[in-house]
């Protein structure tokens, strides 16, 4: 595994690559540069940390590489297809099939239970995700006993766990991840954590994980910062040996 | 366990806000069932003339000038009324070129009775002999047995069977058919054989607490049938020349009364409607882009998860929809309880003839309005549908935080 | 089970409007006279009676529901709401029949309006007396 992100070999398609990407926003007279000409590819089974100062464009960054907003410039690839020429309907079923969103907020249908919220990708999907596996993800999140509860009954840690199952429920090649351990105590932090280790390792499953802990960056294979924009990877003998 | 669907989604969006819910299908549910309502209602009436008519079989009718509303209560609405004339205006008239039968008829009021279940009955004298509205009728129930003096066919509405006995104004009579109802005033009339009617008033004086003050050679009214080759309108042209103290109806103009009467209550009602209709499409079409709008992010995550601008767009639409929908089924249901129910205090406060459409009709209505009601949420909801299925899924969820 | 309940409030209103029925929608005003030269009212009197006595329970009933708190205790007035409900139906059916002209204000006004609310009880009863919705951790062992 670790030698497929050592080699960046080119005749692997990588999952995200990003050329000279920005996102501007228009404060009043103020230009924001959200994101500020980020290059980045990331390949099959990286695990990915970004950490970075509040408003420094972490959740941009992740929003354009879903394709849930277009870039200023530069061009944004995911899965070998660039995202620009990618109608409504093939993007919408990458998204549903091979892309999983983890949100900074709360961002459960508040209206359905936990159970039902975890088969809700389902419905945009071409298969109905098995209440079974649904239960079992939950399971796997330490929410057992929670399926019947609606995101109101849940704490804030328990909602972004049940959303974390939701993201996993379509068995997404990608899961982009931001601030996924935001509302967690660092024992549960550690066990999610763990859990997206596994994915990673066992699925081969790659995961870019937004975070604010520059600790919880060592469990990826590879970490960049983001700092007012700007997007730099940190090369360190520590983060390799540690992944 | 039951499938996420989008309508499942949107009904459970609609249960999240039970009052806004509930006030706005009210909305829809009044609009939907008052337009119902109003159309049984006009579609009722126009069925009961058409049998009326069809009943009555003249093609005119003459009744003595000054009564001419009243004479279109009676033959309509059964409205008891009381009004003669000469009996000879008949000879005039059977002479005319055009007319193939005359036959005159002779209205009396019953005493208003306080006994609890019998009301006051409208009495008709018809002669056997020349008369085309309950004749043709009789041939067929008679079994070509005679008709006696005191024999007399009762209207639907007035509860006498057959072989009952009943006494007007001192004399026997004997229930020997009962007509089947219409709607009209026929259904409250009773049919008594001109013979049995004269001896009636000539024996009121003696028999009865009230003497009719009828002459021997007056009548009511002349009904006329048009021969097959002559024009009505011609016809009656000729008639009205000839009278001086009466005037002639054809069938159509009697009814006129009911007609402009109905055209004032139905107008208000339609107008009311098509307030409330666009009233409702304007708080819909408000309230779903406030809906959209609160629930901006919800539909940006549903984006994220891989729904199509197209999921979207139907999830806002249906929404509308389902609630549009439901309130135009429970306006439909309602108002045909409620129609149901009060169908006979509508037809005597508003003194119209009312039989129930035929159910072709009220389904095809019913079906027309659920439409109605359908595209009124689909037009209503179409701007704030679309609206956030362009939306782009970042900003939508930017935008509900 | 905090909440008052809906169907409670939706019963002491329905109950209030049986009350108002007679009332809004009178039944025949005259007066019988018998041979004796006696006056009694039309049966159709004692039929407006006896639901405004009914529509007066079914009220005390929505009332008592709506603010009791045992979910038990709640089933079993809707279910007796919607007996009466069914009464107030059959009465001017059966019970005590209203007058036998179809035309007299009792029949047109009167009953189908007592029917028609009579309906209403009885279904508020029915819907009300189901099984409140079990909490989600029940449900869970259920
Ligand atoms: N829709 C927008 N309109 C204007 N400015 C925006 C918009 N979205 C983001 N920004 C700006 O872009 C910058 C980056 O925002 P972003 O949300 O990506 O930061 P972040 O790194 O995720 O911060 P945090 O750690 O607090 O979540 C911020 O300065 C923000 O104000
Ligand atoms: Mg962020």
């Amino acid at each position: 595994m670790m030698s497929r992100n050592n080699g960046h070999k080119p005749d692997i398609t990588p999952v995200i690559s990003l050329e000279r990407v920005s996102k501007l926003y228009r404060q009043g007279h103020e230009i924001v540069h959200a994101v500020n000409e980020a290059d980045l590819q990331v390949f099959p089974g990286d695990f990915v940390s970004i950490t970075g100062r509040s408003g420094s464009g972490k959740t941009t960054l992740l929003s354009l590489i879903g394709g849930l907003t277009t870039p200023t410039a530069g061009r944004v690839g995911i899965f070998g297809q660039a995202l620009e020429s990618l109608e409504d309907v093939p993007l919408s079923t990458l998204r549903a099939s091979r892309i999983g969103f983890v949100f900074q907020f709360a961002s459960l249908i508040p209206t359905l239970t936990a159970l039902d919220n975890v088969r809700l990708p389902g419905l945009f999907n071409s298969a109905q995700v098995d209440p079974k596996d649904a239960a079992d993800l939950l399971g796997w999140v330490g929410l057992a006993g929670k399926t019947n509860s609606f995101p109101s009954e849940l704490s804030g840690g328990q909602q972004t766990r049940t959303a974390l199952a939701r993201a996993l429920a379509n068995r997404p090649d990608l899961l982009l991840a931001d601030e996924p351990t935001g509302n967690l105590d660092v024992e549960t932090e550690h066990e999610i954590l763990t859990l997206l280790r596994d994915l990673n390792r066992q699925r081969g499953m790659t995961i870019v994980l937004v975070t604010h802990n520059p600790e919880l960056a060592r469990h990826g294979t590879r970490h960049l910062i983001m700092d007012n924009g700007n997007l730099t990877e940190v090369h360190s003998e520590k983060v390799l040996s540690l992944g | 366990m039951k499938d996420i669907t989008l309508p499942a989604l949107a009904l459970q969006n609609l249960r999240r806000k039970p009052y806004r819910t509930v006030v706005i299908g009210l909305c829809v549910a009044v609009a939907t069932g008052s337009l119902f309502a109003a159309t049984i209602v006009l579609r009722g009436v126009q069925h009961s003339l058409d049998v009326g008519r069809a009943r009555l079989g003249a093609d005119l009718v003459i009744v003595p000038a000054g009564y001419e509303i009243s004479a279109q209560e009676a033959f309509i609405t059964g409205q008891p009324s009381t009004f003669y004339m000469p009996a000879d205006v008949k000879t005039d008239i059977a002479a005319l070129p055009g007319v193939q039968q005359t036959s005159a008829q002779v209205f009396v009021e019953t005493l208003s009775n306080a006994s609890c279940c019998i009301g006051e009955f409208f009495l008709v004298g018809f002669e056997p002999d020349t008369d085309f509205t309950i004749s043709p009728w009789l041939a067929t129930h008679l079994d070509g047995k005679g008709l006696g003096p005191y024999d007399i066919i009762v209207g639907d509405r007035i509860l006498l069977r057959e072989g009952e006995t009943v006494i007007f104004y001192g004399t026997a009579f004997k229930v020997v058919g009962v007509l089947e109802r219409t709607g009209m005033g026929i259904d409250r009339t009773v049919y008594v054989p001109m013979e049995g009617m004269r001896r009636m008033i000539a024996d009121s004086a003696e028999l009865a607490e009230v003497t009719l003050a009828v002459a021997p050679d007056e009548i009511s009214s002349l009904l006329i049938s048009v021969a097959p080759a002559a024009d009505v309108l011609d016809v009656a042209e000729m008639i009205e020349a000839s009278l001086d103290n009466a005037r002639v109806f054809t069938a159509s103009q009697l009814n006129q009364a009911v007609a402009s009467q109905l055209q004032g209550v139905l107008g208000v009602t339609f107008g009311v409607t098509a307030a409330l209709w666009l009233m409702s499409l304007l708080t819909i079409g408000l309230v779903f882009s406030l809906i959209v709008n609160e629930r901006q992010r919800e539909l940006g995550i549903l984006r994220a998860m891989g729904a199509r601008r197209q999921a979207v767009f139907r999830l806002v639409m249906g929404e509308a929809g389902l609630l549009t929908g439901l309130g135009g089924l429970g306006g439909l249901a309602a108002a045909g309880v409620l129609l149901a129910g009060f169908s006979r205090l509508i037809q005597l406060r508003l003194h119209i003839p009312y039989l129930l459409p035929n159910w072709i009709e009220i389904i095809g209505a019913s079906l027309l309005l659920l439409l109605l009601s359908l595209l009124t949420g689909a037009l209503a909801s179409l701007p704030p549908a679309l609206a956030s299925s362009k939306m782009e899924p970042y900003a939508a969820i930017r935008k509900g935080e | 089970m905090k909440r008052i309940s809906a169907s409670g409030m939706v019963t002491a209103v329905l109950g209030l409007l049986i009350v108002l029925t007679p009332v809004v929608l009178p039944v025949c005003e005259g007066l019988l006279e018998l041979a004796s030269g006696k006056q009694i009212p039309m049966r159709c009197h004692w039929t407006a009676r006896a639901e405004m006595l009914f529509g007066v329970i079914i009220m005390a009933l929505g009332l008592m529901i709506a603010f009791l708190k045992s979910p038990g205790e709640r089933r079993r007035l809707h279910h007796q709401a919607a007996i009466l409900g069914a009464v107030t139906i059959l009465t001017p059916l059966f019970i005590i029949p209203t007058c036998d002209n179809p035309d007299m204000a009792c029949n047109v006004g009167t009953r189908p309006a007592l029917i028609i609310l009579g309906g209403l009880v009885l279904l508020a009863g029915l819907l009300g007396s189901r099984a409140p919705k079990t909490p989600p951790a029940a449900e869970a062992f259920a």
